[in-house]
């Protein structure tokens, strides 16, 4: 139950914050295209960008005193597959043209069809490599 | 500076989502992705009233300043690269159970695992902008 609460609130704060930032500065929000600006040294277009970037990091600074728990689970893989699904999702997001904030948060909620199509991807490849990585059909 | 402010603020509430919502769990991720084994659907909890509230929002923002709120959409071109792209992003999300905005909430974890996802991320964008550039003008 107590997990439903934190869905629901989680979900407001993200839909909240998005939605502030496309009235507030007239963009969407998308932290891989965030982040592509910001390592692709086209500075002028990371512009207040890297104000958002800094406010994540302050968040995650507090959260290891406010709210510990919520970012102290180990990853549960060996490092050559940490580095491996990072690269994945690293470049699969600036080619994919957004990740799950872009495409399955604001894409999604201004009913862009290409946003539908890419989270019904990520999801339905994401549950087939969850599923081979456990065992698959053994 | 204004627009600094509230980026920075939009920055700061979106990394409290993540972390409060349980996206910043990557087991809680991979329960979610994990359809044939222990389903965990409250993630679908997180996305709903994220979705509703942008789409009620920009919409009432549009109705209301018809102007200054228009519908804005750059679509990608639904071709191949973006079929790959969004396959490779799925697969590696469900290796991890992370996705980029997550990556960065949990950096305050501070172990060596969290830093080489954050590093890598990055350097997967990095050569993808790259490629992209130089094979297809940036799309």
């Amino acid at each position: 139950m107590e997990d439903y609460l934190s869905a629901l609130i989680g979900g407001t704060l993200l839909g909240g914050a998005a939605l502030f930032l496309r009235l507030a500065l007239g963009y969407p929000l998308g932290i891989s295209g965030f982040l592509s600006k910001a390592v692709s040294f086209r500075l002028a277009l990371a512009d207040w960008r890297w104000s958002f970037l800094a406010g994540m990091l302050a968040a995650a600074i507090a959260l290891v005193w406010i709210y510990p728990q919520s970012i102290s689970e180990p990853l549960g893989v060996e490092l050559w597959l940490v580095a491996v699904a990072a690269l994945l999702v690293g470049g699969g997001a600036r080619i994919a043209g957004g990740c799950t904030s872009g495409h399955s948060l604001c894409g999604m909620g201004n009913l862009d069809v290409d946003s539908v199509v890419a989270t019904v991807i990520f999801i339905l490849s994401g549950v087939l490599t969850v599923f081979l990585m456990e065992g698959g059909l053994q | 500076m204004k627009r600094n402010l509230y980026a920075f603020l939009a920055g700061a509430t979106f990394a409290f989502g993540l972390a409060v919502s349980g996206m910043s769990r990557p087991s809680k991720v991979r329960g979610f992705l994990d359809f044939f084994g222990d389903w965990d659907i409250t993630l679908l909890f997180v996305l709903g009233p994220a979705v509703g509230i942008y789409l009620l929002g920009t919409r009432l923002a549009a109705r209301l300043y018809p102007k200054r709120f228009a519908r804005q959409s750059d679509p990608e071109p639904l071709n191949a690269r973006f079929f790959v792209g969004c396959l490779l992003f799925g697969v590696g999300w469900g290796m991890v159970g992370l996705c980029p905005g997550p990556a960065m909430v949990i950096l305050g974890q501070g172990s060596v695992p969290v830093f080489l996802f954050f590093g890598f991320l990055l350097l997967g964008i990095f050569l993808a902008d790259r490629a992209l550039e130089r094979f297809s003008g940036g799309r």
